[in-house]
C-alpha cells in the first residue's frame, strides 16, 4: 500500500513498483510449467499412434504438439497486448484439434484420455486467458493496487493449482501400476482361455474352480508353502545368531567375513546354477523341498544378516548393560532386551526370506524335474504352454498366489516402517 | 562389612592406552563417595571395572571382602543408574523395575508377592505411583532418572554405582535432583559409587571424595579437606570456580619470585626454598589500598553477588573474587585499568612441589 502510494505521488511513468515488478497470475505460471508437461505426454501419445498405424489421428497429434510449443513460447508477459491475442488464438486452435481427434476416433476410454492432453490444456489457457484478474493482466492493464491483490491471491491459489498438478501425476502413476493387475483379474473372470476382449465384458469363475479343484495346484502350494516357511526357519535361526555377533562381538575375520557375505551377494544367481545343480545332484537333493531350503537359505542370508546387524547396532549398549547387572547372562540380554526390540527387524527379515523363496523360479525350475515336486512358479510356468493356451487359468492362479504376499505386506506393514527407519530405538 | 575395595587395579585397552593406573581405594560401609575428575580420565573406567562390564588388567576388586574380579556383573550385588539411564524401552515402568528380581534364579529366587512388595516400596520411596504402568519414552528426563535410580535400589545392592547421572538433565532439575540423591542416600544408607566430572555434585554429595586424573588417584578425603588442602596443583586448580590462583616460580629466604612478580611469603610457608607452585584462592584475594602486590585491573565479571576481577600483576594474572556483603572498594563498573594493591600472603595460601 505505502509502496503504490508513494509511487503515485511521485506520479512517474516510468516508476514500476516491486508488486508490479514480481506479478505473475499463478495461472499464468501454472500454465508455463504444465505445457511443456502436456507436450511429453502428446510425444509419447504420438508414438502410441505411429504404433498402431496412425493416418489423420497422428497428424492431429502431431499438429497439436506444435502448437502448444507455439503457446508455450507465446505466453503473454503481462506487457505486449500481441502475446495475448496470439495464444488465444493458439489455444482455440489446439482446442479444436482435440475435438477433431475426439471425433476420429471410436470414443473408447484409451481415446478419451489421449484427446484430452490436447483438449484440457488449451481450454484452460483460454479460460485463464481471456476472463478474471489473469486476463486483464495477460492484457497488460495492470497497476500497483491490483499486483498487490493479485500477489495475495497467488499465495492462495499457488499451493491449489500445485495440488491439482500433483494429482494428475499420481493418478497416471497409478493407472501404470493398476493396468497390469486390471488386466489380469479381468483375464481370470473372463470365459474361455484366450487372451483380449474389452475389460469387465463378461464374468465366470470358471478358472478358478478350475484351479482350486485340480489336485496338483494344490501340492504345488504344499510344496511352496514348506520351501518359503522351512527357508524363513532356517534364515532367522541363522542370521539373528549371526548379525548379532557381526554388530557386538570383535573377532578375527569379523571384517572379512561380512566382506565375503557381500562378495556373494554380487554374484548372478544364473552363474551359480550349474555348480549347484550338480551338488544337489550329488547329495541326492534333486526334487526336495531340503534342497531348495539349502539353496534358497544361502541367497538370503548376507542381506538378512546385514540387515538385522544394522539394526543390532541401532540398540544402545547401556541397555544391554544394565540387562547384565540386572542378573541376565549373555543369552538371557539376547532373549529379554535385545530381541524384543528388534523385532520390527526380525519381521522383515523373515518376510525378505519368505518372499524369495515364495517367488523364486529358477533354481526350482532347474532342481525339480517332476511334477509333483513343482513349486507355485513353476506349476504356473508349466500352464502355459501344456496344452496350449490356458490363459484363465493362469491369471487365476496367479492372482491366487498373489493373495498370500499381499496379506503378508498388509500384516507387517507396521513393523516393515518401523523397521525400515532403523534407529527408531531410544534409551 | 559389604565394603569395596580397589587393590592396585589397573586397566590397559587392547590399544595400549592406560585407562587406570594401579587404583587403590577403599570405599566403606554406608559411604558416599565420589569419584571426581575431568573427562577421560578413568574415573568411569574404574566404576565399569567395579561393575564387571570391563575385564581388569592387573590388581584386584574385592565387595565386601572377597575377590570379584571373576564374577559376572550380575552376581556382584550391585545396582546401577547409567548415564543415558538405560531404561527398557518396551517395558513398562513396573516391569523396569520387576526386571532384575525376577531374574534371580534358585536360591536367590524372589517370590513374586515380595518382588511386588518391593516394587510398591521403591514406587513410595520415589514417587512413581502415577507412571508405574507407563513406558520409559512417556516419562519426562527427571521422571526416568527416578526409574532408573528404582530400578537399581529394587535389587538391594550392596553398592550402588551412579555414572554420571545427572548430566542429562536441565540445570533446575539437576539441582533439585542433586539434593533428592543426598536425601536418598541418607534413607536407605547403601554404600554409594557417584561417577561425576562436576565439582559442585561432588562437593554437596560427597561423604569423601576421590579425585582422579590421568588415570591416577590424586587425592581422597572429605571434599572440605579436598578444598582446604589439596594433595596437589591439579586437585588445587579443579576444585573451585573461579579456579584457584597458581604462580609458578621459585621461594628464596622467604620472598617467592616469578618474573617480574615479587612477593613475601606468608609466615607458614617462609620455610619454603626452590621453585615451587604458590597457590591462593581468589576469594581470599583482597584488594584494597594496601597489600605488597601493585597490580593494574585487566577486567571485571560481574556476576551479581560476587566480581571476579583479573588483575595483571607483573604479566601474572590473577583472579580475585570479590563478595559484596565482603565491602571494600569494588563492586562497581567502570573499573578497569585503574591500579590496586592486593596481599597474596594469606594464611590459606599453599605452595605445591608441581
Amino acid at each position: 500500500m505505502t509502496v503504490s502510494a508513494r509511487n503515485g505521488m511521485g506520479g512517474g511513468q516510468a516508476t514500476v513498483t516491486l508488486a508490479e515488478r514480481w506479478y505473475v497470475p499463478a495461472e499464468v505460471r501454472a500454465l508455463r510449467a504444465w505445457i511443456p508437461f502436456a507436450l511429453l505426454v502428446n510425444l509419447i501419445i504420438l508414438g502410441g499412434e505411429a504404433l498402431r498405424g496412425g493416418g489423420t489421428a497422428q497428424l492431429a497429434v502431431l499438429g497439436g504438439i506444435v502448437l502448444l510449443a507455439v503457446l508455450w513460447w507465446s505466453l503473454p508477459d503481462g506487457r505486449q497486448q500481441w502475446r495475448r491475442t496470439a495464444s488465444q488464438g493458439l489455444a482455440a486452435a489446439i482446442l479444436v484439434l482435440g475435438v477433431l481427434l475426439l471425433l476420429l476416433k471410436d470414443g473408447d476410454f484409451y481415446d478419451l484420455w489421449a484427446s484430452s492432453w490436447l483438449i484440457a490444456p488449451s481450454a484452460l489457457a483460454l479460460y485463464w486467458l481471456s476472463t478474471g484478474l489473469s486476463g486483464s493482466w495477460c492484457a497488460g492493464d495492470s497497476d500497483p493496487r491490483s499486483a498487490e491483490l493479485g500477489l495475495a491471491r497467488n499465495r492462495r491459489l499457488g499451493p491449489r493449482l500445485e495440488t491439482f498438478a500433483l494429482h494428475t501425476l499420481l493418478l497416471h502413476a497409478v493407472a501404470l501400476i493398476v493396468a497390469p493387475a486390471v488386466w489380469i483379474v479381468d483375464l481370470s473372470i473372463s470365459p474361455g482361455n484366450i487372451l483380449g476382449g474389452a475389460i469387465g465384458d463378461a464374468f465366470t469363475l470358471e478358472h478358478f474352480w478350475a484351479v482350486l479343484g485340480g489336485e496338483t495346484f494344490w501340492r504345488w502350494t504344499r510344496n511352496s508353502l514348506i520351501v518359503a516357511l522351512g527357508t524363513t526357519l532356517v534364515g532367522l535361526l541363522l542370521a539373528i545368531p549371526a548379525g548379532y555377533a557381526f554388530s557386538r562381538y570383535r573377532f578375527a575375520g569379523r571384517k572379512g567375513a561380512m566382506f565375503v557375505f557381500m562378495l556373494i551377494q554380487m554374484f548372478p544367481g544364473i552363474v551359480i546354477l550349474v555348480p549347484y545343480f550338480m551338488v544337489m545332484k550329488t547329495l541326492g537333493l534333486l526334487n526336495t523341498s531340503i534342497g531348495l531350503i539349502i539353496a534358497y537359505s544361502v541367497t538370503a542370508l548376507p542381506l538378512c544378516v546385514w540387515m538385522l546387524k544394522g539394526f543390532f547396532d541401532a540398540v544402545p549398549r547401556a541397555l544391554e548393560e544394565a540387562a547384565l547387572l540386572d542378573g541376565c547372562t549373555q543369552v538371557g540380554v539376547f532373549v529379554f532386551v535385545v530381541l524384543p526390540l528388534s523385532l520390527p527387524a526380525v519381521a522383515i527379515t523373515a518376510l525378505f526370506s519368505f518372499l524369495t523363496a515364495w517367488n523364486e523360479f529358477l533354481l526350482a525350475l532347474v532342481f525339480n524335474t517332476s511334477n509333483d515336486s513343482y513349486t507355485l512358479p513353476v506349476g504356473l510356468a508349466s500352464m502355459i504352454p501344456a496344452t496350449g493356451q490356458l490363459w484363465g487359468d493362469f491369471a487365476a492362479a496367479s492372482i491366487i498366489v498373489s493373495i498370500p504376499v499381499v496379506v503378508l505386506f498388509v500384516l507387517f506393514q507396521r513393523a516393515l516402517i518401523q523397521g525400515l527407519s532403523a534407529g527408531s530405538v531410544k534409551g | 562389612m559389604s565394603d569395596v575395595e580397589f587393590i592396585e587395579t589397573t586397566k590397559v585397552y587392547d590399544d595400549g592406552t592406560v585407562a587406570l593406573d594401579s587404583l587403590s581405594l577403599r570405599v566403606r560401609k554406608g559411604e558416599f563417595l565420589v569419584l571426581l575428575g575431568p573427562s577421560g580420565c578413568g574415573k568411569s573406567t574404574a566404576l565399569r571395572l567395579l561393575a564387571g562390564l570391563e575385564d581388569i588388567t592387573r590388581g584386584e576388586i574385592r565387595i565386601g571382602g572377597s575377590r570379584v574380579n571373576d564374577l559376572p556383573p550380575g552376581a556382584r550385588g550391585l545396582g546401577m543408574v547409567f548415564q543415558s539411564y538405560a531404561l527398557y524401552p518396551h517395558m513398562t515402568v513396573r516391569a523396569n523395575l520387576a526386571f532384575g528380581l525376577r531374574r534371580n534364579r534358585g536360591d536367590t529366587r524372589v517370590s513374586e508377592a515380595e518382588i511386588s512388595a518391593r516394587v510398591e516400596e521403591a514406587t513410595e520411596l520415589l514417587d512413581l505411583r502415577k507412571v508405574l504402568e507407563k513406558k520409559p519414552r512417556e516419562l519426562s528426563g527427571g521422571q526416568q532418572q527416578r526409574v532408573a535410580i528404582g530400578r537399581a535400589l529394587v535389587r538391594r545392592p550392596k553398592v550402588l554405582l551412579m555414572d554420571e547421572p545427572l548430566s542429562n538433565l536441565d540445570a533446575r532439575l539437576r539441582n533439585r535432583m542433586r539434593f533428592e540423591l543426598r536425601r536418598l542416600h541418607e534413607a536407605h544408607g547403601t554404600t554409594t559409587l557417584y561417577v561425576t566430572h562436576d565439582q559442585v555434585e561432588a562437593m554437596t554429595l560427597a561423604d569423601r571424595v576421590a579425585i582422579i586424573s590421568e588415570g591416577r588417584l590424586q587425592q581422597s578425603s572429605r571434599p572440605l579437606e579436598a578444598y582446604n588442602r589439596p594433595a596437589n596443583s591439579f586437585v588445587a586448580s579443579f576444585l573451585g570456580t573461579p579456579a584457584m590462583n597458581l604462580i609458578e616460580g621459585a621461594a628464596e629466604r622467604g620472598v617467592f619470585t616469578a618474573g617480574e612478580l615479587s612477593f613475601a611469603l606468608p609466615e607458614h610457608l617462609a620455610g619454603w626454598t626452590g621453585p615451587g607452585i604458590f597457590g591462593v584462592r581468589p576469594e581470599d584475594v583482597r584488594i584494597g589500598e594496601s597489600g605488597d602486590v601493585r597490580c593494574r585491573v585487566g577486567g571485571v565479571e560481574h556476576l551479581g553477588s560476587d566480581s571476579i576481577y583479573h588483575l595483571d600483576a607483573g604479566g601474572n594474572w590473577i583472579r580475585a573474587l570479590w563478595h559484596r556483603s565482603g565491602g571494600g572498594a569494588a563492586g562497581s563498573d567502570g573499573e578497569e585499568h585503574r591500579d590496586v594493591r592486593v596481599d597474596l600472603a594469606v594464611p590459606s595460601a599453599l605452595i605445591f612441589k608441581e
